[in-house]
């Protein structure tokens, strides 16, 4: 009896080990990505997710490092470069966690990578395929803030590309922020970021 | 009891004990040549433990693993790399990855293909350029005609390719053959493609070089891709000078359908414009598509149906009578083909197709009738198999039958001539791309085929090799011959004649940066076995294969994108020298079709403040070789050049509302085809002629085009 108690502790102090690994490994991820570490960062989220084969935020974090830095870099081979691997890590996400509101996000953010990258080629044939894929996002939890800031967020781009008044969008964007303060946070490591992004929005659109 | 506590402990020491002795992994990894690679991800699958090279391409980590593991080294344009091995062993090791031929800046094997789309490297038009052209109005090959290699001829529409005639170019939607892609018209007013372009994401056009996956072509190749998944459900209404047209596209989550019909009717048109023919009854059309797309496992089925029933009647001037001839015609088409696309494996993906077409063309000139129809049917199944990053594999069959009826005769007599014809083309295609590295690629192919009237076998071989110079820089070379049937009003009379043939020889130079393509082709093209026959009577009389040719030429393609701000320009020109003697020529000509210089500039410039895009198209085309019925001298004589500068305007009323208007030839340049002669001398021994003018010296048209969609962004600004 004892005996088995013994290597169910054991399993378990195993198990917890395994636990904090991960816990480890995504706190190390993180502060790589903080330092602006992207490629290490990515590489260790990258490594993470091919152990943990049944865990989408391995892969999400990866795709969402590669997609964030690919706003800041300006030369289009290795934006492309980024934007591809996004993609398989995208892919992988989806795989293990299909109609996932966040990775649908990431998704839609994927293309406008590309719009942002070259919008001549990419503007006219990925507009509707991002919002399509934002509306998706909400239409699969409408709780989620990021999915409704980036529709918003979206859509004030070509308003402010004919000119529209901006300020229309102040409510919707209203709407978002107490999403943000209502988020479940059952799941370590679960996206809980972009409130910053919505504030910044309501500042340009001239809220209160 | 004792014994199994000890055991316990014993594993618990065991475990601690791993804990405690961590094995250094370590080692350096580059390129075939040495370089170091920096930033690649190495690290022991299945776990955390690893590391990103460094500037030296040097990694190294710590493991509590031990025993057998396999160490993963990967990197992004690469093929990634594993090295099984005891955990002690894998210090200082040195690995040496292999660029990925699959990766984005490897060679580009098929150089000499124009791609519009947003998948291929080396893209020269954007999806949309279809579509935006000036002067091209919606019509698919209007704009591929602003392509060098294509000899634009504005009074007939259809495509013809580095000096062939337009039914050596075959037209293909989703790689199935279509088998009247043309409307029928009369002589002198161009025909545009039969399909809208408001349903394809891109196109492949190949003007020389082609797959083996592509026969009974001797000169072009244009496939046309249908859209795989539409981005929303959304009604499309359309109200134009010319005729009204409304879309649907309804989006669900497995499938989704679009269907668009158009009437298209000139009469209220020529109340108001001038033009040069006689209309009793101006060209009206009505047409109707539809695509059905169905997603499956790793897959796609696509179904595409298209019809339409149309005609014009007008009196054209009998030059021999001085009368005037009534000539009228009416025309119905069937298209529909299905497509499956699949993976079959990791390795091996599938495409399985049918089409089938129905064409039928009543023609009624003067007192003379004739009724012609075509049916075709179309199977194909194509394999792909990718070996390696460095071996790919493509091989397939298909089956062609085309049932051609005719009947002609004059209506008085109630007697017609009557006869039909039918055959089976069977073919089998296999082609290899081979890699020696990312910067050196080859190709060798090889298509069978058998008709089975003629008793004619084929076996064309062809090749293409092709280097990178440098990052934005290739060149490829190629051969290959090709072949195809005489045609059907040839195999009426005679079925004892065999096929035509040609062969391309091809040097292809192509250079893309971000803001600039500059593409060079030089080609020489050999023509053997062309038909040949004697015109008499109104039949064809020994109909041979006696013809032959050569063409040859080059091709200047130069697009330039946002040198300056908005502006968006490409510049295409080709020379062309062409000769044949085929059909009932006397001797070796250029014929009438083709010219030796071909321009076209075509700009696009998007104003912010105006909510407004422009474009201008410049057509400039040498003058066209006529025979002048009353001098010696066969074909000997040239038209003036051809100009013609097409102005268009869309203008975003809002982001659902567009007003689009354009004019062609704006400068009224009096362009002219050549010349028009009667069928015999008049009195004084002289044929009369007529200079061949357009029917329209200028065309004007605007429309209003509305889109209603969920999302209330998206516009037919795309499809103007």
């Amino acid at each position: 009896m004892k005996n088995i108690i013994t290597i169910i502790a054991l399993l378990l102090s195993l198990s917890l080990s395994a636990q904090d690994q991960y816990t480890q490994g995504m706190e190390k991820a993180f502060g790589l990505w903080k330092e602006n570490k992207t490629t290490e960062a990515t590489a260790l989220f990258e490594r993470i997710a091919q152990a943990e084969k049944d865990n989408w935020l391995p892969s999400y974090y990866a795709a969402n490092v590669l997609i964030s830095s690919s706003f800041q870099t300006k030369d289009k081979t290795t934006v492309n470069d980024m934007l591809e691997n996004a993609k398989k890590h995208i892919d992988n996400a989806h795989k293990i966690s299909p109609d996932n509101s966040e990775i649908t996000t990431l998704e839609g953010l994927l293309y406008t990578g590309y719009v942002a990258m070259d919008p001549g080629t990419y503007g006219m044939t990925y507009s509707g395929k991002i919002m399509s894929l934002h509306q998706k996002a909400v239409g699969l939890d409408n709780n989620n803030p990021r999915a409704h800031a980036n529709l918003i967020g979206y859509e004030i781009g070509s308003a402010r590309f004919f000119g529209t008044d901006l300020s229309t969008f102040c409510e919707r964007l209203q709407k978002v922020i107490p999403m943000f303060e209502n988020q479940k946070q059952d799941v370590p490591f679960a996206p809980s970021y972009g409130l910053d992004r919505v504030k910044g929005s309501m500042q340009e659109c001239g809220c209160k | 009891m004792k014994n199994s506590i000890f055991t316990t402990l014993l594993l618990l020491g065991t475990i601690l004990n791993i804990g405690l002795s961590q094995s250094e992994i370590s080692g350096t990894v580059t390129e075939k040549s040495g370089t170091p690679i920096i930033g690649a991800n190495v690290f022991i699958e299945g776990s955390y433990d690893g590391d990103v090279t460094d500037a030296e391409g040097h990694f190294r980590f710590k493991t509590d693993l031990t025993g057998e593991q396999s160490l993963t080294v990967s990197y992004l344009g690469y093929e990634s790399k594993q090295i099984a091995g005891l955990v002690s062993s894998l210090q200082n090791i040195q690995v040496q990855l292999r660029e990925s031929a699959a990766s984005l800046d490897a060679v580009e094997i098929n150089a000499s293909t124009f791609k519009a789309g947003d998948n291929s490297k080396l893209a020269v038009l954007k999806p949309l350029d279809m579509v935006t052209t000036a002067g091209s109005m919606g019509d698919v090959i209007a704009a591929i005609q602003t392509l060098p290699g294509t000899q634009s001829n504005a009074e007939d529409g259809r495509l013809f390719v580095r000096g062939g005639d337009a039914n050596e170019t075959k037209i293909y939607i989703d790689g199935m053959r279509v088998f009247s892609p043309y409307t029928r018209t009369v002589s002198g007013t161009p025909s545009r493609g039969r399909y809208s372009p408001f349903l394809f994401k891109g196109t492949s056009f190949s003007t020389g070089g082609y797959d083996t996956e592509f026969g009974q072509a001797l000169s072009g190749v244009l496939d046309l891709n249908t859209i795989d998944n539409p981005n929303q459900t959304e009604t499309n209404l359309s109200l134009m000078t010319v005729g009204l047209g409304i879309g649907h596209t309804q989006k669900g989550e497995k499938q989704s359908v679009s269907f668009s019909t158009s009437y298209i009717d000139l009469t209220p048109y020529y109340l108001v414009a001038p033009t040069r023919l006689n209309f009793s009854k101006p060209f009206k059309v009505f047409s109707g598509e539809m695509v059905h797309r169905y997603n499956i496992k790793d897959g796609i089925i696509k179904t595409y149906i298209a019809g339409d029933m149309g005609g014009v009647s007008l009196n054209n001037k009998n030059l021999s009578t001085n009368a005037d001839e009534a000539v009228s015609i009416l025309n119905k088409n069937i298209y529909a083909n299905s497509s499956l696309t699949k993976l079959i494996d990791d390795k091996t993906s599938l495409r399985l197709g049918v089409s089938y077409g129905l064409n039928d063309d009543d023609l009624e000139v003067d007192s003379f009738l004739m009724d012609e129809q075509l049916q075709g049917l179309h199977v194909k199944t194509a394999f792909k198999t990718i070996l390696s990053d460095f071996h790919i594999l493509n091989y397939g069959a298909e089956f062609i039958n085309e049932k051609n009826t005719i009947s002609k005769g004059l209506i008085s007599q109630n007697a017609f001539y009557e006869d039909d014809l039918s055959r089976n083309q069977y073919a089998l295609f296999a082609s290899t791309d081979y890699f020696f590295s990312k910067n050196l690629a080859f190709k060798f192919g090889l298509r069978g085929e058998y008709n089975t009237l003629l008793k004619t076998k084929e076996i064309d071989p062809r090749l293409t090799m092709a280097y990178k110079l440098g990052k934005e820089s290739q060149i490829s070379a190629s051969y290959g011959q090709y072949n195809q049937e005489v045609g059907a009003p040839f195999l009426f009379s005679n079925t004892a004649v065999s096929n035509e043939k040609s062969e391309h020889y091809l040097l292809n130079y192509n250079y893309k940066n971000k803001k600039t393509i500059l593409r060079l082709e030089t080609y020489y093209k050999k023509y053997k076995d062309l038909v040949t026959y004697d015109f008499d009577d109104f039949q064809f009389q020994q109909v041979a294969n006696d013809g032959f040719g050569k063409a040859y030429g080059v091709d200047v393609f130069f697009r330039a994108d946002n040198h300056i701000k908005y502006l968006d320009m490409w510049v295409s020109y080709s020379w062309l020298h062409n000769e044949r003697k085929y059909k009932d020529y006397p001797s070796l000509v250029t014929p009438a079709y083709s010219t030796d210089h071909n321009f076209s500039l075509v700009t696009k410039t998007w104003i912010p403040k105006l909510k407004s895009q422009l474009g201008l198209t410049y057509n400039l085309t040498s003058g066209r070789p006529y025979d002048d019925k009353n001098s010696d001298d066969f074909m000997a004589a040239r038209s003036k050049m051809y100009n013609n500068i097409s102005l268009s305007w869309a203008y975003l009323i809002s982001q659902q509302k567009i007003f689009f208007v354009s004019v062609s030839n704006v400068t009224r340049f009096k362009n002219e085809y050549g010349n028009r002669y009667a069928d015999m001398p008049n009195s004084n021994g002289v044929f009369a002629l007529e200079i061949i003018r357009p029917n329209d010296d200028q065309f004007f048209f605007a429309g209003f085009f509305i889109t209603m969609s969920k999302d209330k962004m998206k516009n037919q600004l795309d499809n103007l």
